[in-house]
């Protein structure tokens, strides 16, 4: 009960500092470089037009009075509106978060366990071969940048063996995407029964995904491998050790269980960045997500998407921050709420 | 080893007077919680006592009896919720800043864990040095006189100096922090456990070595142990504490042979000693 | 007479640090009987926490057993397979340690911990109602009160006391025939020591259950053993019946250690204290490694490491001039 109290109080919390990241995200992006309306029209035009697109965009009242317009707007569902694309903000959101957040999930599901799994078992083989392939592993996870690895894989895998679909996205360039029910394109095929449409939409996801998880795994492999090597030779494991408990049970329950706090605190770390937008993969496999959107917005100063993202993202990283947090109390009865 | 007419601190209170007295102390620390949710552990319970000139005086208890903390307090290490200390009739309950300092060459400390309690990056001559800088304005050819004295008289080799702590067993640590805190000419020794952490044949040797300089300097002690023998082997008094209150102070010899309290007499029949059989004991209540 | 239920025979065990070795255990020689209780006195650095450690295999991987045999109920304790160890482990032999808090899994209940190895030892498979009452029995047993209540807190929860009766009543729950007690008052209260040495004796006794003691303080070794065996430097010095090792300590380093006690008696003393301090693994002496802090070392304690000589009734002393030494011991030299 108590940690639902805490739960409800950090979740009342996360509105001023929203307010908070509002007001950063409005003037700055208002201290963008560029000249909104001249980028909407072009530069040859006469300063009449200009200043007349930029009464019509609003640009011509005074900052704070642009931004509790703003808010106003955003209190009634309304993001603005994207010029560039000709939709209301919310509507490409509609399309392009569940895009970056399918992306993440699938990636999440397997690198957490793959992660975890190899650090435990590195740790719990310490210095023997597969202790070292592992280390390896991590060194190239942290070393290779997306970007290389993504073109790589194009590169090998649909250049050269056929194996995967072209990186145009979701879907084949000649699909029409299915009825938007959840945005995840492999859950929404299936609810609109095209089976061969849904393997297509996993077979643009595999490459993606590979992606992803390869450079996501080795941190987590790392924290795990040195929380459990920690562990492992703690004074309670030795007394199970002696106690005669199987080797599964004291590595698998007795010393993850312990080891679990920096490691969710690492996932977090992953699950932000990840939401973020990884826009190089998104921009390798044409994939549209919030990241791309954004960039995308910012090169034109678009400046209503650009908000919009960075407040997703940021409701995102706080109600992460939340789940990690409230993880540590299940984890350890130690701690307990202020 | 070497006592020079100077190594004997000048101005030392008369015999009669207590050196160090505690009144009516309590102690009470904020455990848990932010916004006012936390619950108090009162640590020190009206404690009222008086220690005089070149006694050893024992604080005995288990833990959580608050002996080491009204140690800290009587060093002005923390302050006291309510209550006075005297030190030679001054009152030093709210000293701040400079006369604080003032007190810290009066009253010093020498801690249980020799191994934390040196800096590792710090040799033996910086060690020692420091307060003889700082605090006595020693320098050159005067600051080396004195650390050699102060080495000589722990019993340990003047070359010692360049070396670092870990190059040391520990006793030789506790040695090393002995003379530390004697840099200052304290007339107050506040000993915290200084022999649990060690061996029983090292032990042996500081418990001799504590003796000899209290006879020698005229020092005072409080000495706090949950080592019942060692205590009575080094101290003339003892007070015995349990969850924060002073239950009794007696004499060494009234403790050995028939303390008053109940709780004494628990205590002092529980140390396992050769030739001594087992108490018979039930289930006493769990702290 | 009958085969000791424990034996250790010649154990030798190296310390691996950056590239080079050091034997650390130099030949230790042990015997506990059935039902017996054996003090293993020594101070740090003797080897007595390392030796008991190396019965059930626990050690560091920096450690290895390099040589000797350790039998147990005949069973060469270092030929077996990784699962017959840990079928004994908590089975056939126990083990507890110092500061049972530290020892206990901070982020499982008590009872999640007991039960787990109450299941691992049963022969046959029990219901979860069965291990229930297991191990309010067990709790029982070690004299926790409450023990409902206390199988669902945390370790944290629990006092020092408390949480070495929770160890050793998991240490029973395989109906061990030897248990392996390191230390496990050092870290507790007076009072509570004293409570727990009674348990472990009590329990001992009651079950014909061995007890291997380790332990630097000679009071509660006295309190709670038959026969006692000192540690110095890798190397079992001297063992005795308890009585006879106080009485008539034929080891100097026994003798010294004796001396060096503080008593909680009403003479003051000199403390008797040994001259400098027990040879690191880098200066270890030759021949006797006690002899250069020795009260009564000869020129030929140099020569070589001396046997472990009998004195007559399981009495053994590791000195060529045991037997003869001055058994005044208010004058040392």
């Amino acid at each position: 009960m108590k940690v639902l109290g805490y739960a409800g109080r950090r979740l009342i919390w996360m509105l001023p500092t929203l307010i908070g990241a509002l007001i950063v995200i409005f003037f700055l992006t208002q201290a963008l470089p560029g000249n909104a309306a001249m980028s909407r029209v072009g530069q040859f035009v006469n300063p009449e037009t200009i200043a007349q697109v930029k009464h019509n965009m609003g640009l011509d009242k005074t900052v704070p009075e642009q931004f509790v317009i703003y808010v106003g707007h955003l209190f009634q569902g309304d993001f603005g509106h994207s010029w560039k694309t000709g939709n209301d903000v919310i509507i490409d959101l509609g399309d392009r978060l569940p895009a970056t957040i399918e992306l993440t999930l699938y990636t999440l599901i397997i690198a957490i366990p793959l992660g975890i799994v190899l650090g435990t078992l590195a740790a719990a083989t310490k210095g023997s071969w597969f202790d070292r392939i592992i280390h390896t592993y991590v060194t190239f996870s942290l070393g290779i940048p997306v970007f290389w690895l993504s073109l790589m894989l194009v590169y090998i895998f649909f250049f050269l063996l056929g194996l995967v679909p072209s990186p145009t996205g979701r879907l084949d360039i000649l699909d029409t995407p299915p009825p938007h029910i959840t945005g995840f394109y492999t859950l929404d095929t299936l609810f609109a029964g095209d089976t061969e449409m849904f393997g297509r939409a996993v077979a643009h996801m595999i490459l993606p995904v590979l992606a992803l998880v390869f450079v996501t795994s080795g941190p987590i492999v790392r924290v795990t491998y040195s929380t459990m090597s920690n562990q492992l030779t703690s004074d309670h494991i030795r007394a199970a050790t002696a106690s005669g408990l199987s080797r599964w049970r004291i590595v698998g329950r007795y010393a993850l269980k312990n080891a679990m706090i920096p490691i969710v605190t690492a996932v977090g770390l992953t699950a932000r960045l990840l939401l973020g937008g990884a826009v190089l993969i998104e921009i390798v496999f044409s994939w549209p997500g919030i990241g791309r959107y954004a960039v995308e917005s910012l090169l034109v100063a678009d400046l209503a998407p650009l908000q919009a993202v960075v407040l997703i993202t940021t409701i995102l990283t706080l109600l992460i921050n939340l789940v990690v947090d409230v993880s540590y109390f299940w984890f350890d009865p130690r701690i307990k709420v202020a | 080893m070497t006592i020079t007419a100077e190594s004997v601190k000048p101005g030392i209170p008369e015999a009669g007077k207590p050196l160090i007295e505690a009144r009516d102390l309590v102690k009470r620390f904020r455990a848990g919680g932010s916004f006012g949710h936390g619950h108090d552990v009162i640590a020190v319970k009206n404690v009222s006592l008086a220690v005089y000139p070149g006694e050893a005086f024992g604080l005995v208890g288990e833990s959580g009896s608050g002996k080491t903390t009204l140690g800290r307090l009587l060093l002005r290490l923390e302050e006291p919720t309510s209550g006075q200390i005297l030190y030679d009739d001054k009152d030093i309950t709210h000293l701040r800043g400079s006369e604080l300092r003032q007190l810290r060459s009066a009253i010093q400390i020498v801690f249980q864990d020799p191994y934390q309690a040196l800096n590792p990056w710090m040799t033996i001559r910086q060690a020692i040095s420091e307060p003889l800088k700082l605090f006595r304005g020693l320098k050159g050819a005067e600051l080396d006189r004195e650390l050699a004295n102060l080495l000589e008289m722990v019993g340990l080799p003047v070359s010692s100096q360049k070396r670092l702590p870990r190059e040391f067993s520990g006793g030789q640590r506790q040695r090393i922090c002995l003379a530390r805190a004697l840099a200052l000419k304290p007339s107050l020794l506040v000993l915290d456990e200084p022999t649990s952490a060690l061996d029983v044949s090292v032990q042996a040797q500081i418990i001799n070595l504590l003796r000899e300089l209290q006879r020698e300097l005229n020092l005072t002690y409080v000495f706090i142990s949950h080592d019942l023998a060692v205590v009575g082997q080094v101290c003339d008094r003892v007070g015995i504490m349990r969850y924060g209150e002073l239950l009794e102070i007696t004499t060494r010899d009234q403790f050995i042979t028939n303390p008053a309290n109940a709780y004494s007499r628990t205590l002092r029949d529980a140390v396992p000693e050769v030739g001594k059989l087992l108490p018979l004991m039930q289930a006493q209540e769990e702290a | 007479m009958e085969e000791p239920l424990l034996s250790i025979q010649n154990l030798r065990v190296q310390l691996q640090q950056n590239h080079s070795t050091a034997e650390v255990i130099r030949g230790v020689e042990l015997e506990v009987n059935k039902g017996e209780i054996v003090g293993l006195v020594g101070e740090s650095g003797s080897g007595k926490t390392m030796t008991a450690l190396s019965v059930l295999q626990l050690l560091p991987p920096s450690l290895q057993i390099s040589a000797g045999t350790i039998k147990f109920n005949g069973l060469d304790l270092l030929k077996l397979s990784r699962k017959e160890l840990q079928g004994l482990r908590g089975g056939s032999v126990a083990m507890i340690f110092q500061d049972p808090l530290r020892h206990l899994n901070p982020v499982f209940t008590v009872g999640q911990q007991l039960e787990a190895v109450i299941s691992a030892h049963s022969a046959e498979k029990l219901t979860k109602k069965q291990v229930r009452e297991k191990a309010i029995e067990l709790f029982n047993q070690v004299k926790i009160n409450d023990p409902e209540r206390r199988l669902r807190s945390y370790p944290h929860q629990f006092s020092g006391g408390m949480a070495q009766r929770v160890m050793i009543a998991m240490a029973l729950s395989g109906s061990p025939k030897l248990l392996l007690a390191d230390e496990p008052t050092a870290a507790l209260d007076v009072t509570v020591q004293a409570e727990i040495l009674r348990l472990l004796k009590n329990i001992a006794r009651e079950r014909g259950m061995a007890v291997l003691f380790i332990s630097h303080n000679l009071g509660a070794v006295w309190q709670l053993c038959d026969r006692v065996c000192v540690m110095y430097a890798g190397q079992v010095v001297e063992t005795a019946a308890t009585h006879k090792l106080i009485e008539q300590p034929e080891h100097p380093y026994t003798q010294a250690l004796l001396e060096a006690l503080p008593r909680l008696e009403l003479k003051r003393k000199e403390l008797a204290s040994i001259p400098g301090t027990m040879p690191g693994l880098a200066d270890m002496p030759e021949g006797c490694a006690f002899h250069t802090r020795c009260a009564y070392a000869l020129p030929e304690c140099r020569l070589a490491i001396p046997e472990l000589l009998e004195m007559g009734g399981g009495h053994l002393a590791r000195c060529i001039r045991a037997g003869n030494l001055p058994q005044n011991t208010e004058s040392a030299a």
